[in-house]
């Protein structure tokens, strides 16, 4: 089960056609779940080695259906930071 | 008609240099004449009153520009002050958190990398020459500081103050630096480039990472960029993360000051008052934040050149206030604590400085331990039996002192004289 905050799930389903930054955590950065992503149209912003996790860009509809794949564990959204 | 005579020479300069319009706000102190009472508030264009004094006849207002002539008119009025702000200069924040007295046993930093995650450091600045080791942007936008916030924080972590015969060193000026630039001219950036940045400083070797940043709203802590953050220290680095400036409202600490192994860092004054902007625990799931708190007030340090972020002293240096200038003060105390005893593990200097803070009777979720002294923490890391604080090596020079403005450093002493 793919944890996606309501909220961010409601926005997706909104407008599946807005290009979002998100950010998946996934079980294991396997190469095939790469190919996986690129194959839905969405772009790999970057892969990380200190968390298993990747940072996408594509259209919501294409990470909404990113729900159903069992390699994943999480999405979220890949939030504004700001100088404090 | 106004009467120049009754205008202080450092409000008519102020008024002069600014060119400000007659609606322009400006904070003022109304100096009565014997016998008369605080007036002030019955001339058009006071906006806000701040305080009466009684030590001496006073009041300090928010005024428009347009409404000192009125009131230098006014026959019980005999001066009007500009409320000048005071500044906690890295000469002043620095020596109160005991540093001198760990360069003085030999410790500087030589010998420890810090990485800065932030806008980008000004490689040209005369206070880190040839101490940037290396740099990258992960923005897009390209490697420089347009900001101005990077450059500061680093500047006090590690400046040498070489632009101003070292009166602005920072806490660890022999540190070895990396810069990160995560966050773009506007101070805005991605949680995933501040992940990038974080990995990349970790696999660069840096000992500490300094994190003067954060995303809005209540955290648990378990979102990706917390989660990286705390992946850093089990790979045994010290991360210092700002606790945020939304304060003074409980809960507004965010991402990634809410994560769990991380020392999250709010703000006090010169005169040890927790700042009101520092943000405030618990966290979403019910943690005590901050850990500690720096000095985070009125900091001058390093600006970038070209640009104006805070309140420029000169061409070197600018006065920014938030939890972004105290977080630094501890990345630096971290990097003298690992040049001291380089076996310390990031939970152990967390425990050392949470340990030896001086408590300043605030709310934990306010305060966190309290008020970090650096002197005291080296102390104990160096297994040397606790010693008392020493006080700051000067006082503060006329310009600088506490987060505060001149009225309430006057109303400060009419308290302290018995007066209100």
């Amino acid at each position: 089960m793919v944890s996606l905050d309501d909220d961010l799930r409601a926005r997706l389903q909104q407008d599946p056609q807005a290009i979002v930054n998100l950010i998946v955590r996934t079980q294991q950065n396997r190469d095939q779940d790469l190919e996986s992503l690129r194959a839905r149209g969405l772009t790999i912003r970057h892969t990380y080695s200190l968390i298993s996790a990747i940072a996408i860009q594509g259209p919501a509809s294409a990470a909404l259906a990113l729900t159903r794949e069992p390699w994943i564990l999480s999405i979220e959204e890949d939030q504004t930071v700001r100088a404090v | 008609m106004p009467d120049p005579t009754k205008i202080h020479p450092n409000l008519a300069e102020r008024l002069q240099v600014r060119g400000f319009g007659p609606a322009q706000p400006l904070r003022v102190i109304v100096r009565y004449k014997a016998g008369a009472r605080a007036v002030a508030t019955m001339v058009e264009g006071i906006t806000e009153t701040y305080h009466t004094y009684r030590l001496i006849s006073a009041s300090a207002h928010s005024v428009e520009v347009s409404a000192i002539g009125a009131l230098s008119d006014r026959e019980d009025v005999e001066q009007i002050w500009l409320d000048e702000p005071v500044h906690t200069m890295l000469d002043a924040s620095v020596p109160l958190l005991g540093v001198p007295q760990v360069w003085e046993a030999g410790f500087t930093g030589k010998g420890i990398t810090v990485a800065v995650i932030d806008t980008g450091v000004d490689l040209d600045h005369p206070d880190f020459a040839g101490r940037v080791a290396q740099s990258k942007d992960f923005t897009g936008e390209g490697y420089f500081d347009g900001s101005g916030h990077g450059t500061h924080v680093a500047s006090t972590i590690g400046g040498t103050g070489a632009a101003d015969n070292g009166k602005f060193r920072g806490v660890a000026p022999e540190c070895t630096l990396l810069a990160a630039k995560v966050l773009r001219g506007d101070g805005s950036g991605n949680m995933s480039d501040v992940m990038a940045g974080v990995e990349w400083a970790v696999q660069q070797r840096a000992q500490v990472l300094n994190l003067s940043l954060g995303g809005g709203g209540a955290s648990d802590g378990t979102d990706a960029l917390s989660t990286t953050c705390d992946a850093a220290v089990a790979r045994g680095v010290v991360m210092c993360i700002a606790a945020g400036n939304s304060g003074p409202g409980a809960s507004t600490v965010g991402s990634p000051g809410a994560a769990k192994r991380v020392i999250t860092i709010g703000a006090t004054s010169k005169a040890d008052a927790i700042a009101n902007f520092s943000s405030r625990g618990p966290t979403k799931d019910g943690r005590v934040k901050p850990d500690l708190c720096f000095p985070g007030v009125g900091i001058i340090a390093a600006r970038a050149k070209g640009t104006s972020m805070g309140s420029p002293q000169g061409d070197f240096y600018t006065s920014a206030s938030g939890t972004s200038m105290a977080t630094p003060h501890a990345a630096g105390a971290c990097a003298l604590l690992l040049q001291a005893k380089p076996g310390l593990s990031p939970d152990q200097i967390k425990d050392i400085l949470m340990g030896t803070a001086k408590d300043l009777s605030f709310e934990p979720n306010a305060q966190g331990k309290g008020r970090a002294d650096i002197f005291a923490a080296y102390t104990h890391a160096a297994g040397e039996a606790p010693a008392p604080t020493p006080p700051p090596q000067q006082p503060p020079a006329q310009g600088q002192g506490c987060a505060a403005t001149i009225g309430s450093l006057v109303q400060m002493i009419s308290k302290l004289a018995g007066g209100r």
